[in-house]
């Protein structure tokens, strides 16, 4: 049982060949270990020195390829480019007008021969140097454009980097060196000084520089915004028009934006309400709403999509209303957008069964104390706030006064109104301390303008108010606003409503 | 059992030998593109990952149709550690010949910091255009440009001063995240004039300055660029100059 013969058996034995092989593979995991780990931090730090260095690393000698030098000055712009062998490439400079979407016409065109090369952009791209592009190959003068002095009268106040769309209208096979939006300089006097602030889908003047094959040509830019490769967050409509924008901060509400007329929130913020018959009601008091769903007809399931055509003037959404409860009105909404009325927006029951049960609808446009709406137009006829107040004609209800316009609507209504103000809100809430924290509206002064056909029976009034939001007992600077304009329509006919948004003249 | 051992070992060293050969000569490759950045951007080693380095390009790489409208550049490789937040800042007028006193146009500009550490560069410039010195600068994608008009020279002579934090003679430098960095610092030493200042006399100078600062010194930086001294702010929280050109 004892026997160490037996014992002897079970102890691991090993040669010298075994220990010495173990020993190596050992040693060899030990290397590739230590190996693997240098590798990790030299393709870092090359990495890293990489995207310090202006050096060229061509991947795929088929395709064109850049690499942008360090700037080294304001004016100057460095690539190091390759230009593939096999096939002609233009190095192209388009001036014109430029937007997100869309390549400007070309200014002039020089062939590049296959290899690398360097290019250099000069940028005298204001009016002292009368708007001056002047590019350079291999430090040789290629091409030299100036615009003029007047080409972007008054300056610019700041200029943004364009993209190179990834859509089926961009060349992918081209290559962007630069490309440049100017917002013109808003003006308004020493000491008045106007932020601005829009999108880069704006149309504006601008530039691209580009390499392409010589004789490809880029359609004119669609007019809409709204396409499948198109940002959903900037809205959809007109570029340079009134544009649908859902805000969650306001879910009920239907709010429109126009970034043209230099700023980003909402220009147009209307609560629209809906009464049956049987007496049931869609307002911004129904607790059961959940949200308006923007969809591409009246009964459709899928989320807005329109399809690009270049032929397409008209383009169409439809709101319907997602209401949790069975029993309430569920109304589809169709908005329209026409690139002949590039400042406005049509509005109407979309003529489907789910409105069939309306009787009457409501348009409340909201956020006179935003924009200091004072003045009330019906064609030679005009009412201020003030006056509305102070003859009586608004009939007092608290600090709010409702004033009924039904007498001024005959036959088709055309209603303007606007601020009593002709410089931009921001200034006047800037320089005077009495407009400050009213959260007036940022951009250039409007006159709002509402056209309703005579077959949808208006009946229009307005809220008057003459305390600031927010703070009662606080009398508005400058006096009474209209607050809310409202108007009362049949749903019977399903005829169009136009809004319009313009400059104040 | 033997011979199943004896093959996996086999198996084992092949596969070994061929991972690390194959390891060695990408390293090899990669040994090489780095030297050949490092000749290009300066060699510039990260012994202590929470301090920002910096290190002066010797010879930028300036395109010549470029380099023959500009009147002199700084390029600077620099290392950001993770969280590092600065202001930045240009300003041209009247300085003085230490610290960050400035009086005069200026510009200055933060980016958010960023979570990982960040190799970066920083390039100066200084252009003639229409009749006036334009300063340049441009790092993290952020640039600007502050017009110098104090000076009043045709072009920058070798009496200006020239000053800097790092240069290329001496190499790489580290400093603390809390330390204001005057990168560049240039002025005329012909133009001294003696002014009050907080209480005090100073003689400033025609000239301007680039300068970095933590965030965290913000109220601090805008105390000692008017000139006065914050109290128990420690004279060393403002980086030395490296060596005069």
């Amino acid at each position: 049982m004892n026997d160490p013969k037996i014992r002897r058996s079970f102890t691991p034995r090993f040669s010298i060949a075994s220990l010495l092989t173990l020993t190596l593979l050992i040693a060899l995991a030990t290397a590739c270990g230590l190996a693997y780990q240098k590798n990790r931090e030299m393709v870092q730090q090359r990495n890293e020195l990489q995207a310090l260095s202006s050096r060229l690393y061509v991947t795929d000698d088929n395709e064109l390829a850049s690499s942008e030098m360090p700037r080294v000055a304001d004016d100057f712009r460095s690539w190091n480019v390759h230009i593939p062998d096999g096939k002609e490439y233009h190095l192209r400079l388009g001036i014109g007008t430029v937007s997100e979407n869309e390549v400007p016409p070309t200014a002039a065109s020089v062939p590049i021969a296959a290899g690398k090369h360097r290019v250099t952009l000069y940028l005298g791209d204001s009016s002292d140097e009368a708007f001056r592009y002047t590019v350079y190959v291999d430090g040789n003068l290629a091409i030299d454009k100036t615009m003029g002095n007047d080409w972007i009268p008054g300056g610019w106040s700041s200029a943004s980097s364009l993209s190179w769309q990834r859509q089926a209208a961009f060349s992918q096979s081209a290559l962007q060196l630069a490309g440049r939006s100017y917002e013109p300089n808003a003006d308004f006097g020493k000491g008045r000084y106007f932020n601005s602030q829009s999108d880069d889908y704006v149309t504006r003047k601008g530039f691209r520089l580009w390499l392409d094959e010589p004789n490809r040509e880029y359609p004119t830019a669609s007019p809409f915004l709204g396409f499948a490769n198109d940002p959903s967050y900037l809205g959809i409509g007109l570029r340079d028009g009134l544009r649908y924008k859902s805000n969650s901060r306001s879910s009920y509400e239907w709010t429109f934006i126009r970034p043209s007329l230099h700023t980003n929130e909402p220009v147009l913020r209307i609560s629209a309400e809906f009464f049956a018959s049987d007496g049931t009601t869609l307002s911004n008091q129904t607790q059961s709403f959940q949200s308006w769903q923007l969809r591409n007809a009246a009964v459709a399931e899928d989320s807005l999509n329109w399809q690009a055509d270049p032929a397409q003037s008209v383009y169409s959404a439809f709101l319907q209303a997602d209401v949790e409860s069975e029993k309430a009105l569920q109304p589809v909404v169709e908005l329209k957008w026409n690139a002949d009325r590039p400042d406005e927006i049509g509005l109407r029951l979309a003529d489907t069964p789910a409105n069939d049960g309306i009787g009457t609808w409501r348009l409340r446009i909201l956020d006179g104390t935003k924009h200091l709406w004072r003045e009330l137009r019906f064609s030679e006829k005009t009412i201020s706030a003030n006056q509305a107040v102070d003859s009586g004609m608004a009939k007092p209800s608290g600090p709010r006064s409702t004033l009924n316009l039904e007498a001024f609507a005959t036959g088709d209504a055309r209603i303007r109104w606007q601020t009593d103000q002709t410089m931009p809100l921001q200034i006047l809430e800037r320089r005077h301390k009495e407009y400050a924290g009213l959260g007036l509206y940022k951009g250039l002064p409007l006159t709002f303008e509402l056209q309703v056909p005579a077959t949808l029976n208006p009946n229009l009034s307005a809220t008057v108010v003459t305390e600031a939001p927010d703070v009662p007992d606080d009398p508005l600077p400058g006096g009474a606003v209209f607050d809310e304009i409202r108007f009362d329509l049949e749903a019977e006919t399903r005829d169009w409503v136009w809004l319009r948004t313009q400059p104040m003249q | 059992m033997n011979l199943l051992a004896r093959l996996f070992t086999c198996l084992f060293l092949l596969v070994g030998s061929i991972v690390f050969f194959r390891l060695s000569i990408d390293n090899r490759d990669l040994r090489s593109r780095i030297d050949q950045l490092e000749a290009e951007l300066g060699r510039m080693p990260i012994n202590n990952e929470d301090r920002v380095y910096f290190a002066e390009i010797e010879s930028p790489n300036v395109p010549p149709e470029v380099a023959s409208n500009i009147e002199r550049i700084w390029q600077f490789r620099c290392y950001f550690p993770p969280g590092y937040d600065f202001i930045r800042f240009n300003g041209g007028g009247r300085i003085a010949k230490e610290g960050i006193y400035h009086s005069g146009g200026s510009s200055s500009g933060w980016n958010s910091p960023r979570q990982e550490a960040t190799h970066k560069l920083f390039t100066v410039s200084i252009q003639r255009k229409a009749n006036q010195w334009q300063a340049f600068y441009s790092v993290d994608g952020s640039s600007g440009t502050t017009s110098w008009s104090s000076f009043d020279a045709d072009h920058f002579d070798a009496a200006l001063v020239i000053e800097k934090i790092v240069s290329s003679k001496q190499g790489p430098r580290s400093f603390d995240q809390n330390t204001i960095l005057p990168l560049l610092r240039i002025y005329d030493p012909r133009s001294a004039e003696d002014k009050e200042v907080a209480g005090k006399t100073m003689a400033t100078y025609v000239g301007g300055l680039f300068v970095l600062c933590p965030k965290t010194l913000e109220s601090e930086f805008g105390q000692l660029s008017r000139g006065e001294t914050p109290t128990g702010f420690e004279s060393d929280r403002i980086a030395t100059v490296a060596s005069d050109e």
